[in-house]
């Protein structure tokens, strides 16, 4: 008897702690938003290699007790003023809080763009520097947006209002770039890291249905015809003066940028160099694969109830689709400036791979190009602008650092 | 209501007190060293550019200096080139100038085929960019 009585004691106790008993509402609508993101990862490949993990981090999460991530550890006042306390993380925290540590002190982020640097070449970039300025125009979509985030401040509603750090935060999605915007949230606005994340890699995905209206809407047939010069070739010695040119220099002017340029244009120095063949392949595959799991899971995990079922969520969203458009359209209007002060010799659709979203961007002005003449090649053209996007966000993410960080 | 009033006044005084100068002088401050850091790139790369141009013209300098040194005779390259079967390329080649005839509505004849000294992107290079750019 007293064995039946101590099982079904048991069996209450797991019962009354189960998930079953104490999910609330919120947590319920998050796992049906991670299943969405997961739906949205496997069926449709919306960036599968971030969102999945995104999606299994928010779900993770969101399980009642699952003790993985404790966002009180991270995303409080008392920590914004002392700092987190390292100790207790590593005693009384989850699996995620441990990982997120990779997150707070900014290693995952670099470490990212140290393998999308042996991934990239810069040459399109040596061969046409003029484009750089396209990568510049197209990072006026992330000031643009701060400033309609501050703005918002003005309506004096609570749930509306950001800070002008969490406004910075919210304009750097105009970057197109997830490393740049997950390292800049985790040192401004930590509680904003999983609305934002999601809506940056979202929009990244759908480049190709934001960006061609707006390409098309802002130039006319004539321009999209244009057909441009074939790009120079470029000398191994000017592929390896690059990296370090461009770390030294932004580097000196903006030091909250080396994290991330320094890191870039490293990996783009192996690659370059040609004698460590061994670093390229690890960077760019298997170290950039392992920081991309735990970068992805991490970040989910940080969108829990509390912090993403807010108005601001949606706030977000928006914004970072406002960000993302007004960012194309700067790098096309300035395309446009480029063709008249060349005599027609750039095609302005190439403007639009200014936004980050490597080589996304630049296959859609390629595509876009071709639907006019379809014996027109801009892809590498693109690229110039493209990866130009990449060094633009990157300073970008260092100037706000530098005002608000 | 009062508090939620009272509330809003004291978002927007904080807001006020961030101060609205602050907030365009980010914006205009973010914007420009943006632009100056990319044009001081800009410029450093049209720099590096120069120079391994310099560079590159002296060896041609040279070279065109230096006595010719006795080399196998041209013919004989080309007559390596001739003897491969490249009919398989001809028919290729001959096909893709046809679609593209049937799309613009006009007929080419092919006079020559000849292979291009200059190459400046390889075939697995050629096969990158027409993945990169099929339709997604």
């Amino acid at each position: 008897m007293e064995i039946i009585e101590v099982f079904l004691n048991t069996l209450k106790e797991l019962a009354i702690n189960s998930g079953f008993c104490n999910i609330t509402w919120q947590q319920g609508l998050m796992l049906a938003v991670s299943f969405l993101l997961m739906y949205l990862a496997i069926v449709k490949q919306f960036e599968p290699l971030l969102l999945l993990p995104i999606a299994f981090g928010m779900m993770l999460t969101n399980i009642p007790g699952s003790g993985v991530f404790h966002p009180e550890f991270f995303m409080t006042e008392e920590v914004a003023l002392n700092g987190v306390n390292y100790g207790e993380v590593l005693h009384h925290g989850g699996l995620l809080d441990i990982i997120y540590i990779g997150v707070k002190t900014q290693i995952f982020p670099p470490l990212i763009f140290l393998g999308i640097g042996c991934m990239t070449d810069f040459g399109p970039l040596i061969a046409n520097p003029k484009s750089l300025l396209l990568g510049a125009a197209a990072q006026a979509g992330i000031f643009l947006t701060f400033l309609g985030a501050c703005f918002l401040s003005f309506t004096g509603i609570p749930e509306i209002s950001f800070t002008f750090k969490e406004a910075a935060s919210i304009g750097i999605i105009g970057g197109a770039d997830g490393p740049t915007a997950i390292f800049l949230t985790s040192r401004l606005a930590p509680q904003l890291m999983g609305s934002i994340a999601v809506a940056a890699y979202s929009y990244m995905a759908l480049v190709p249905i934001i960006q061609p209206p707006i390409m098309k809407l802002l130039t006319t047939k004539k321009e999209r015809l244009v057909k441009m010069d074939s790009l120079r070739p470029v000398t191994k010695k000017e592929k390896i003066i690059f990296p370090i040119a461009v770390t030294l220099i932004v580097a000196f002017v903006i030091p909250d940028a080396t994290p991330l340029v320094g890191m870039l244009m490293l990996g783009n120095l192996f690659r370059e160099s040609g004698v460590v063949d061994r670093l390229v392949k690890t960077a760019s595959n298997e170290l950039m694969n392992i920081v991309t799991i735990l970068l992805g899971i991490v970040v989910g995990a940080t969108a829990t109830a509390g912090n993403f079922l807010t108005v601001k969520t949606l706030i977000i969203v928006g914004l970072g689709l406002v960000a993302f458009c007004v960012g194309t359209a700067c790098g096309v209007l300035f395309g446009k400036l480029m063709y008249l002060v060349t005599g027609g010799k750039v095609n302005p659709l190439i403007g639009s791979a200014g936004v980050s979203a490597v080589p996304m961007a630049a296959r859609v002005s390629q595509t876009v190009g071709a639907k006019e003449n379809p014996s027109n090649f801009l892809l590498m053209h693109a690229m110039g602008p493209n990866v130009a996007g990449v060094i633009g966000s990157a300073v970008a993410a260092g100037v706000l650092l530098n005002i608000f960080g | 209501m009062d508090n939620l009033l009272r509330t809003m006044a004291i978002i927007t005084e904080e807001f006020a007190s961030q101060n609205l100068s602050g907030m365009w002088a980010s914006v205009i401050t973010g914007l420009v060293v943006v632009f100056l850091i990319l044009g001081i790139l800009i410029g450093f790369i049209y720099l590096i550019g120069l120079f391994s141009n310099i560079g590159k013209k002296k060896e041609k300098k040279t070279e065109e200096k230096a006595p010719e040194a006795p080399v196998a005779p041209a013919s004989v390259v080309e007559e390596e080139v001739y003897e491969e079967d490249d009919s398989e390329i001809i028919a290729v080649i001959s096909a893709a100038i046809a679609a593209y005839g049937e799309q613009d509505g006009k007929t080419y004849a092919i006079k020559k085929i000849r292979r291009s000294e200059k190459q400046p992107r390889s075939s697995w290079g050629n096969a990158g960019v027409v993945d990169n750019t099929r339709p997604f």
